[in-house]
This record gives C-alpha cells, structure tokens and sequence, in this order.
C-alpha cells in the first residue's frame, strides 16, 4: 500500500462534518433498568440535576439525583402513583431555584379517557421536604392538560408555562370552524410553597401535542411554542413579558407550514448574556429541516434563519446557551428504526463550530427526547438508551 | 370517473363483507395509519379507517394501524381497544420489518405496494373519500 492510496481516507476525516474534537464522557447516574423521560438542569452553583421516571408495572415514579464534580448522589423519591399519564414527548420537569425545587407529572382526570392534570410538587431546602402535589391550573375542566416547561426564577419562585385544553373540547374535529376553542397556552408564577401569584392565559389557540420551552433573558422570562392558526399554519411563536405585559405573540421565522395534524415537536429557546436563541422543527412539503434563529434583543426580534440538519432529521431539539456567549443545540437524525443523536456547536454569530455523535440510538419515540443543559461551556446531555430495557445516559461533553 | 365507479363497489361492499382477520405477514397492498392516544385528529379519522378495514378488504387491500407512541404490545392493544380501533395494529416486528421512517406529522398514512415501497403518505387527518381517492389514482380498484 502506498501512501497516496490513504490520501483520500486521511482527508475525509480531517474534514469530516463530525469530527470530534470535543471530549464525550459518559456519566453513570443512579438510574438503572426501565427508566426513561429524563431531564436535565443545572442550579446557580454549576450543580447537575438530572430527573427521570421509573416504571413499574402500572406504577410511575419521578426521581431525582444531582452531580457534584464526579460523585452522583443517592436516587431521591419525588412522587409515585398508578395514575399518572405518561407520555414519550410529554415528561416531567424538575426545575432548582435558589431556596428549593419544582417538579411536575401529569395525572389522569377521572372524567375522560384522553385527559390529564398537570400536578406539581415544591420543595423547600429549608423544611427538606416536598410540598403536597396540587394541580396547578384550576379551570376544573377534563381535558388535556400538559408540555409543560419550568424556568427558575428568584426568591423561590418558578415560571411555569403549559398547554391548556380547557375550551378544546369543541375543536376535536380538528376543522377550521371550530379552531378557535382549541388548545391555549397559559403560564404562571408559583412561589417556593406553591402558591400561584400570577397567572395569564399568553395564547388562545396553540398546536396541540408540541412542547413549550422557556427562557430568562434580560428582559425577563420567554415562552416558545408552536402556534396554530385557524388555517392550520403551525409556526413557532415567541412571547416575552416586559415591564409585567406578555406581547403579542410574533412568529420567529413564516415557515408558513401548514398541517392538519400534530408535529409532537416543539421549539427549544435558551438565552444568556446578550443572546437568546430559538431553535425548531419543520417539515413542509414533507422536507425535514431543524432551524435556529438569533435574537440580540432578548427575543424582540430575529436574525434570518440557520439550517442545523435537514432531510434526515427528525427533530427532538435541545438548545443551550454557553458561558462563553456561544450555544449548543442536539437534534435526531433518522433513517428507518435507526437514530443517530447529534450535538453541533455554534458560535454567538451562529457559525458552526464543530458537530459531534453522542450516541447510536434508534428512531422509535420509546428513546424519547434528548434533552442537553450546560455549566460554563460543559455540555451535558441525556436520552433513554432502548437497547435492551430502557436506561436513561447521561454523557458530559467538554468544548 | 374511475374513482367514482371504484368508490360506488367500495360503498356497496361496505357493512355486507365479512374481511377475514389479516394476517400481519402477508403482502398485497396496505393502508398504515399512524396513530396516537394523545393525537386528537388521530381519534377523529379511527372511524374512517375502521369502515376502510372492511370496505377494501374485497379488493385486497389492508387497513393496518401502528402506534406512533411504541408502547408495549399489550399496552398497545389496551390503547387500540381503548381507541374504538378495529383494524389490525402492527407489532413491533413488522414495524421494523417495514423500516419506514417515522413520520413527522401524526396522524400520517402510508400506501404500500406489495413489495413494502411506499407509492404515497397521506399527511394530517383523512378521511374514507381521500384514502379512496389516493387508491384510485395508484390503480387499486380498478
């Protein structure tokens, strides 16, 4: 073999768009077989908290267990029950604020086959204890209740927004004539014991099976969501509360999709310093694509749109934004029953930096959605591994 | 013309044929509804496909349900029955077997040919006229 017969091999690897530069390790958290739905999140002080969802049989239970340095802590018990709606897109939410936590799950209504409750639980650092699950909306009305996203807040608090289907009752014929009693968007403000000290319905007719997300930007707290108009156009919105208002709620970029039918793909948004960014998916005319777009105004307005992946992705996005004033976004590639999970970093002009494999993974929605938070320019990243039984990973990339 | 002719034998079938239960292994063409539990649309266009399951089992075409969620067989069938579903659901291995993408969009419905390629996706809710109609233009029917 002469050398020049290598050449090709040598420089295709150089050059490969997923060469990794950056250092992949894969943590073992304390969550062993038939778990899945797992989130991760970071407090001030740089500690990882990763929550997930054991099942057993017909019981369901939400644990917790942090990260300091290399040490994992003990698997902490934040609720059971045999009632709970458990979803593959639509999981619970732990969310850590300076005095304590915030988790939630779904639990089902005793009025209909198709309805469910979003139930949360507080904790306090200060009592150790988890405060009694309430259901947090209280329209009373057997429907769908759920997509719900947690932003910390201080003084205890917690931002949470979630999709509401207390007037969808009328739209489930899905046509036009009756839209406009879908599903709504509502947030609120819920104080370290639970209390609901605002809440505000931010939109009266939202797709139906797609995430929110959340941010803090300078200006104050973001939602991201996908919008549906009464002609099945189903973009993604951003609003922001300002000065105590929600503004009217503006389409980050028209993809102008219109389908009558549920993506179950939301939008991602995370922000930090000068720099908020939104990511999300589409597929008109059948064409995959997962895109970002730049806001240097704390969400006000948007750059023109980048492409992360196209024709083989499936979406299932996952933003942060990085210490360094750059951002990562994690995304599925599909090709069949098999699934790849990438994770590309960007800098804060939106030039790819570098993209990477995290994990070979397979395309059913039993391997959920990735999720990826970040401390300094440490990124990490969790997603059910369906193998064999179901196990959540956890993996740390370091930039 | 031709889906008119086709879509009047469909009606005249429907309700006095008795389908045979599919087997999932055997070929010809098949109609593959993706459907959800969570999937409002997906719960509105089931009746529509029940009355295909048995409308165009005369012309040798299946009507074949997967749950887009992947949840277990038993836990599917609970779902399925739980649904008013009364045509087939795939199991897992034939889901694989098929190696379709899963779609973006739910509900979507896929049009196989006997030798598994897709011929056509049929994007958010449907109803019995537009499967029909799709059918007809691919020749099925005729």
């Amino acid at each position: 073999m002469k050398l020049r017969q290598f050449l090709p091999l040598v420089l295709a690897a150089l050059f490969a768009q997923d060469a990794i530069a950056a250092d992949v390790e894969f943590l073992h958290p304390p969550a062993g077989k038939q778990t899945s739905l797992s989130r991760l999140t970071t407090d001030a002080g740089g500690k990882l908290y990763l929550s997930w969802v054991r099942s057993s049989g017909t019981r369901s239970s939400l644990y917790y267990a942090s990260l300091a340095s290399t040490e994992w802590s003990d698997a902490t018990l934040i609720g059971t029950g045999e009632d709970w709606f458990v979803n593959w897109a639509d999981f619970p939410f732990l969310s850590v604020n300076d005095t304590g936590m915030a988790a939630h799950w779904l639990q089902k209504s005793s009025g209909g086959t198709y309805d469910y409750d979003v139930v949360a639980t507080f904790y306090r650092t200060a009592t150790a204890q988890w405060s009694e699950p309430e259901i947090i909306h209280s329209d009373g009305v057997s429907a769908e209740h759920g997509f719900v996203s947690m932003l910390p807040m201080s003084n205890g608090r917690t931002f949470i927004s979630w999709l509401d289907g207390r007037y969808s009752g009328q739209s489930k014929t899905h046509t036009g004539a009756h839209a406009s009693s879908g599903m709504t968007l509502r947030a609120g403000i819920f104080s370290g014991e639970g209390e609901k000290t605002a809440v505000w319905e931010l939109d009266d007719l939202v797709c139906d099976c797609c995430q929110t997300s959340s941010a803090m930007t300078g200006s104050g707290p973001v939602v991201v969501y996908r919008n549906r108009t009464t002609e099945e156009v189903r973009d993604t919105y951003i609003t922001r509360l300002v000065d105590g208002q929600w503004s009217v709620p503006i389409a980050v970029h028209d993809d102008n999709w219109q389908i009558d039918g549920c993506p179950v793909n939301g939008p991602a948004v995370s922000s930090g310093g000068e720099l908020t960014v939104v990511a999300w998916f589409t597929a008109k005319n059948d064409y995959p694509k997962v895109s970002f777009v730049l806001s240097q105004d704390d969400g006000e307005t948007f750059g023109a749109p980048v492409i992360v992946a196209e024709e083989t992705t499936s979406g299932r996005i996952s933003l942060t934004v990085l210490d360094s004033g750059g951002f990562a976004i994690s995304w599925l590639e599909t090709l069949g029953a098999s699934g790849t999970l990438k994770l590309a970093r960007y800098d804060q002009q939106g030039e790819m930096i570098e993209s990477l494999v995290i994990a070979e993974t397979k395309s059913s929605r039993r391997s959920g959605f990735p999720v990826i938070t970040s401390h300094g320019d440490d990124v990490y990243v969790t997603w059910t591994d369906i193998q064999e039984k179901p196990q959540v990973r956890v993996a740390r990339v370091r930039f | 013309m031709k889906y008119f002719v086709f879509a009047l034998a469909l009606f005249a079938h429907a309700g006095i044929v008795q389908a045979d239960e599919l087997q999932e292994g055997e070929g010809g063409w098949r109609v593959v509804n993706y459907w959800s539990k969570s999937c409002a649309p997906c719960r509105v266009e089931i009746p529509e496909f029940n009355y295909l399951r048995d409308a165009l089992e005369p012309f040798g075409v299946s009507v074949l349900g997967v749950n887009f969620d992947a949840d277990n067989r038993a836990r599917t069938m609970q779902i399925a029955e739980s649904m008013g579903i009364t045509f087939p659901t795939l199991t897992a291995t034939y889901i694989d077997r098929l190696n379709l993408t899963p779609p973006a969009v739910l509900p979507t419905t896929y049009i196989l040919a006997p030798d598994d390629t897709v011929k056509a996706k049929l994007i958010g809710a449907q109803d019995r006229t537009m499967v029909m109609t799709k059918l007809s233009e691919l020749g099925i029917g005729k």
